[in-house]
């Protein structure tokens, strides 16, 4: 192999000096390529409960507090106990008042929409609940006709 | 070889994100959630539509194909393997009753927890 030296005098010549334009075009468009195609342009999801589980899953003896969701005319209601709370502001704040080591129970109506109960599944999460199951009520019976 | 090279990370990045693309879009329930902390994706992604109608890997599954689906994976695990992550994909507009019917199923199969996703925003 023959490798011709640089004269030791050697000045660049600015006029000399050419860019490989189809070279560097090709690469701007793999790297452009590139990040289109890493890019995610879908909305992050997230997940709830991690410790969502379906009922009589832990076989725990302790009661934990139940959330029945009643889903009625397209709105829903919640009910703990005997207490009924019409949003889900006001369920929040009754549940944080519960003592959050027995877990919760989220009963919902079947009718209700997922929407629902995921928005109590979260109040719950809010509240601090971290052991949160999840049963589906049967549907309620319908009024007799007299 | 630049080129080869550049062939192969759009290659890698192709498989890389096809289990992603899989992921038709579902109007997802609006709740803030939790941000996700398992690094390896869940092994089943579950979809259900606003009729009850169940997608799984992007193909239309019914009920006794999906606890055969789960059996089948249940069986192929290792002893000791940690359990099947599951993760619903539900339409915040789909009856509860739908997502119980999920919940049974996984129940039956020994799968008692999953997670629920959420679109990140109330």
């Amino acid at each position: 192999m023959h490798l011709t030296r640089r004269p030791r005098h050697y000045r660049l010549n600015p006029e000399s000096i050419r860019l490989p334009l189809i070279a560097l075009i090709d690469v701007v468009l793999f790297l452009l390529l590139y990040f289109v195609i890493s890019t995610s342009y879908e909305a992050e999801e997230r997940e709830l409960g991690t410790t969502l589980a379906t009922e009589g899953a832990s076989g725990s003896t302790i009661t934990p507090e139940v959330v029945t969701i009643l889903w009625s005319d397209g709105s829903a209601r919640y009910r703990i106990d005997a207490l009924e709370y019409a949003d889900r502001a006001s369920l929040t704040v009754a549940l944080r008042a519960l003592p959050v080591d027995t877990g919760l129970v989220i009963s919902a109506a079947a009718d209700a929409p997922v929407q629902v109960t995921a928005g109590a599944v979260q109040a719950g999460r809010d509240a601090g609940f971290t052991r949160i199951s999840f049963k589906v009520a049967p549907p309620a019976p319908m009024p007799a006709v007299p | 070889m630049i080129d080869v090279v550049l062939l192969l990370i759009v290659f890698f990045c192709l498989t890389a994100q096809f289990n992603d693309t899989q992921r038709r879009p579902v109007d997802l329930p609006r709740e803030a959630g939790d941000a996700r902390v398992s690094v390896a994706p869940a092994s089943m992604v579950i979809d259900l539509d606003v009729q009850g109608g169940m997608t799984v890997a992007g193909q239309p599954c019914d009920e006794a194909a999906l606890a055969d689906l789960l059996a089948r994976q249940t069986r192929t695990s290792k002893p000791g393997a940690p359990a099947i992550e599951i993760l619903i994909r539900a339409d915040r507009h789909c009856r509860t009753a739908h997502l119980s019917e999920v919940g049974r199923i996984l129940a039956n199969a020994g799968v008692h927890h999953w997670k629920l996703a959420t679109a990140g925003s109330s």
